[in-house]
């Protein structure tokens, strides 16, 4: 791995303003996220978690009106800001897992095979093979769905859907995993093996990951950025914030006296 | 709905024939819901029961056909079918070699001719009434004429001098009248004449060079002025035809001398056939007298019963027993055939050796020189092998031939499943066999289908996945629009716009590389294929669109955040989740197609064969008959009850049969669809 590119930071954002249509959701974010730690976004519902998430790969701009206003978002060193990005790749080098998870109605196989698939350079049966065992090995699923990777991804079951789409995203080869509330959808058990994951994923991926639950934050995290109405109140240490925060409001918010 | 949600509701209104409100608007939406099963399942039974007459009518119908030997006669008359449409080769082959050497001038003036025949039919008017002005001109020029010779000659009786001369003034009034009148309507017809030939339609189709035009119209103008001249143009032509054709005729009379060989050789044939086709003709006559005959007798009894008047009742009496109730003679008719067996097939042995001797006296393709002449020829001499074998089966089946073996059941069905053939009101017999409309329901459907599907498709993947909102609220109303246009309107478009349309692009020289082109009719199997394409956009565009809607939004961020591209996303992620949702829209389009009835009545030719399919997708340019129309067009005028209306319910069974095996896939379809998809 380039070593010039590991000094700078994974994302950063500068005097961030976000908006939809005229409504702005974001306010002055300025925010530096590292290579291979694990950050968590912490906030009330409503705050702009997830638009701020959705900034870094360009999904928002599935929302029509949604612009950055002012400020830039750069990830792995380019400015993504701009409309003419090739949003494509950049989106190979970003991967997401979504809240629901969202497997395509084909099977394990060629849901793991999509983003290789889409590719502009094609690659050979075999070593599409070894992509997709070595995603699925990644994402902790292999030896669940080895020997049924033609039947229907909608044949497992909710956490192990939640791995398929992470061994989905796994596939691209990306930096950078997206995780928007990945576990909202999930029993303790799944909820879980998906926080072990992250934190095995931790070593090759830089991982930022949207949670309402802050045990998960605590347990998972190196760093947590805590929203509140479209500001960035706070962005420290995981330790730091859930035992010394410095604002009244993280305070406020972790101890539960609003959500 | 909670229990106590529902006693609410009950609460609040009672009083309308002792039911509460929500009962009552039950009941009345209940009452709507079964009024539309109980009236389904009212058109089955009625379809069901008229139709199921049709079997044992059609079996007693082919039985007789059997027994009365019309079945033997139909047998040996296949020898004379082939045997014709053999000759028909031949002999254009013939007239075209024989015009080869004045081709172009024949075309020439075969134009004039139909140029001069619009013409004709724009100053139809004016001419027909010059006709009469000149009569009445001639004839008072005649007799004023007659009248001044008398006159002048000698010595008349003074009461006929008086006579004469009173007339006398009479007849130049007339003249005096007439002629300027006559004038004017010179000068019209003149004008309408050029006015008619100055018009480009009268020119379409006619492959005239400048030069030829120009010489057409100055004929035509010559002709409607000095009338009943030849223009030297035409008259050269003639001539040069004439000559042409005189010169040629000696040249090619083997050739000719082959074909009426040829074509005499079938006499014999035809000879034997046609006192066995009126014996059996004759036999089926009696056979349907006698089926009706007791029927008949009762009646007349039972009319004699009925009156008081004694000499009615004796007459009626009489009139009864003079009704035959007797089987027909089949046996004793049937002995004349089998004994005909014998003779058939000596004449066929006799025809297969002249018909030998003439094709050796034809001359070679090779020697030909024109080249339709050539590909007649040809068309021939590949058919002839078909021929002689069917001369075989036919002589074979002759002989097997038993009058009195019964007509399987099976096979009369088979001969409405796959009949070939559809003949009504004949003086020989009635076939009711499905395929020719069968066939031409499915080609139809096919083209509509081959084109709309794609259109509707696109439309929806455009209209769901790419468009703007505004383009949306423009797209979606306009496409659900067309449903609205009544079938008869489009039916009238295709007659006077579309089917000229087609038939004039087919005509353009460049594009005679496609399979069909150009076309022979106007009204054919591509132009109502193409208005039932239009027909059925709206449905499977919106059903698809509403496939389309139906997929989740979080397989299409699902990809696009895989780094997909949108229309990656759509084709490899929408479409195919979408694909029995589409797949269920093109099964109702085609239900819509295959039951739309004005349409293919209007435009599709009304053709009843099955189209020909050797010229491939060529086909597309005949003109065809379908199960709708032939329902909406002889309904009307057969006997309620006779064997052709209950053939006509047959066909309704078999529309509603595909429409509910259509429907019933594309149900099954989206159910599939709908579990998979959740
Ligand atoms: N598509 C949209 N169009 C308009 N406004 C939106 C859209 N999506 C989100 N918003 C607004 O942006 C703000 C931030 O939304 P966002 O989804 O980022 O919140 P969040 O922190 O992810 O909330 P949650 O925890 O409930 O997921 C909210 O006020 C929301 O109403
Ligand atoms: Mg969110």
């Amino acid at each position: 791995m380039n070593n010039s590119d590991d000094q700078k930071p994974a994302i950063e954002v500068e005097d961030l303003h976000f908006a939809y249509g005229e409504k702005e959701v974001l306010r002055n974010i300025n925010l530096k996220i590292r290579h291979r730690e694990v950050t968590a976004f912490i906030g009330p519902s409503g705050c702009g978690k997830s638009t701020l998430l959705h900034a870094f790969n360009r999904l928002s701009d599935l929302v029509p009106g949604a612009r950055i206003k002012s400020g830039c978002v750069r990830v792995l060193g380019k400015d993504i800001s701009e409309p003419d990005v090739d949003t494509t790749q950049l989106r190979k080098k970003v991967g997401m897992v979504f809240q629901k998870y969202n497997p395509f109605p084909k099977s394990i196989y060629e849901n793991v095979a999509f983003g290789i698939r889409v590719d502009a350079n094609r690659r050979g049966r075999s070593e599409l093979d070894g992509i997709v065992e070595r995603s699925l090995r990644r994402a902790a699923l292999w030896d669940e769905v080895k020997d049924r990777l033609d039947t229907s991804a909608f044949g497992l079951s909710g956490g192990q859907q939640q791995r398929l789409c992470i061994a989905r995203a796994i596939a691209n080869g990306p930096k950078i995993l997206l995780m928007d509330e990945p576990c909202a959808a999930l029993d303790p058990l799944s909820t879980l093996r998906i926080e072990q994951l992250i934190t095995e994923l931790k070593v090759d991926y830089t991982i930022v990951i949207v949670t309402h639950n802050m045990n998960q934050a605590t347990r998972v995290s190196d760093r947590t950025a805590f929203l509140y109405m479209g500001d960035l109140v706070e962005y420290d240490e995981t330790m730091k914030i859930f035992q010394r925060p410095r604002e009244e409001r993280t305070r406020a918010y972790i101890s539960g006296l609003f959500s | 709905m909670d229990s106590g949600k529902q006693r609410r509701f009950a609460k609040r209104g009672k009083g309308f024939l002792g039911l509460t409100r929500a009962d009552a608007i039950r009941y009345f939406f209940g009452g709507n819901a079964s009024l539309a099963i109980f009236i389904l399942l009212l058109i089955c039974v009625f379809l069901f029961k008229e139709a199921a007459g049709f079997l044992p009518g059609h079996h007693a119908g082919l039985t007789k056909w059997r027994r009365s030997g019309q079945e033997f006669v139909d047998i040996l008359n296949v020898a004379v079918d082939g045997h014709t449409r053999l000759g028909s080769a031949l002999n254009i082959g013939y007239f075209a070699e024989l015009n080869a050497t004045s081709k172009a001038e024949q075309q020439q003036l075969f134009s004039y001719r139909a140029v001069l025949q619009r013409v004709k039919g724009t100053v139809r008017g004016p001419a027909g009434r010059l006709k009469k002005l000149l009569k009445e001109f001639t004839e008072a020029g005649e007799k004023l004429a007659e009248a001044e010779q008398d006159l002048a000659g000698a010595d008349l009786d003074p009461a006929r001098q008086a006579s004469l001369r009173a007339a006398l003034p009479g007849y130049r009034a007339v003249i005096a009248e007439v002629e300027p009148r006559i004038a004017m309507l010179e000068e019209r017809i003149a004008e309408g004449v050029a006015e008619a030939l100055a018009g480009d339609e009268v020119w379409e189709g006619q492959n005239l060079v400048a030069d030829d035009r120009e010489a057409v119209a100055e004929a035509i103008c010559d002709q409607f002025e000095a009338a009943e001249q030849k223009h030297p143009w035409v008259a050269g032509l003639e001539d040069f035809v004439r000559e042409k054709k005189a010169e040629r005729t000696p040249q090619l009379a083997g050739f000719k001398e082959a074909v009426t060989a040829f074509r005499n050789a079938i006499r014999p044939v035809k000879d034997l056939i046609s006192p066995l086709r009126e014996a059996a003709s004759e036999l089926k006559q009696q056979a349907i007298a006698a089926e009706s005959a007791p029927k008949r007798k009762a009646a007349l009894l039972a009319g004699a019963e009925a009156t008081n008047d004694l000499a009615e009742r004796a007459r009626k009496l009489a009139a009864a027993e003079a009704v035959v109730v007797a089987a027909p003679p089949y046996d004793e008719v049937a002995e004349g055939f089998y004994a005909e067996t014998a003779a058939f097939e000596a004449v066929v042995a006799d025809l297969r050796k002249e018909i030998d001797a003439a094709v050796e006296a034809l001359p070679a393709t090779g020697e030909l020189a024109d080249p339709s002449a050539r590909e007649n020829l040809e068309r021939f001499r590949n058919s002839l092998a078909d021929y002689r074998e069917s001369l075989d089966r036919a002589v074979a089946r002759a002989k097997d031939w038993r009058h009195d073996e019964p007509y399987p059941q099976v096979k009369s069905f088979l001969v409405f499943l796959i009949g070939k053939e559809w003949i009504t009101n004949s003086s020989w017999h009635d076939f009711y066999g499905l395929m020719p409309l069968f066939t031409g329901s499915l080609l139809i459907s096919m083209i509509a289908l081959v084109v709309s599907v794609p259109f509707a498709l696109g439309a929806a993947i455009y209209v769901n996945q790419m468009a703007s909102r505004r383009e949306q609220n423009l797209i979606k109303p306009a496409i659900e629009f067309i449903q609205a246009i009544p079938s008869v309107v489009l039916g009238f478009f295709g007659i006077m716009v579309l089917g000229t349309l087609l038939r004039d692009v087919s005509q353009v020289s460049w594009l005679a590389w496609v399979p069909g082109f150009p076309l022979q009719e106007r009204l054919n199997i591509l132009n109502a294929g193409l208005l039932l394409a239009f027909m059925a956009v709206p449905t499977i565009f919106t059903l698809c669109e509403d496939a389309l809607n139906n997929v989740p939004q979080a397989y299409a961020s699902g990809a696009l955040a895989l780094g997909a591209t949108r229309m990656q996303t759509i084709l490899r992620i929408i479409v195919p989740t979408a694909l029995s949702g589409i797949i269920a829209a093109v099964l109702l389009g085609f239900g819509r197609i295959i039951g739309e009835t004005m349409v293919v009545l209007l435009v599709a030719g009304g053709k009843i064969q099955i189209p020909d399919f050797s010229k491939g997708i060529g086909v597309v340019g005949e003109a065809a008959h379908t199960m709708t129309g032939i329902i909406a067009q002889e309904t009307g005028e057969v006997d309620r009850g006779s064997l052709h209306w209950r053939a006509l319910f047959m066909v309704g069974l078999v529309l509603f049969s595909i429409s509910l095996a259509v429907n019933w896939g594309a149900q099954i379809i989206l159910r599939r669809f709908q579990r998979h998809g959740t």
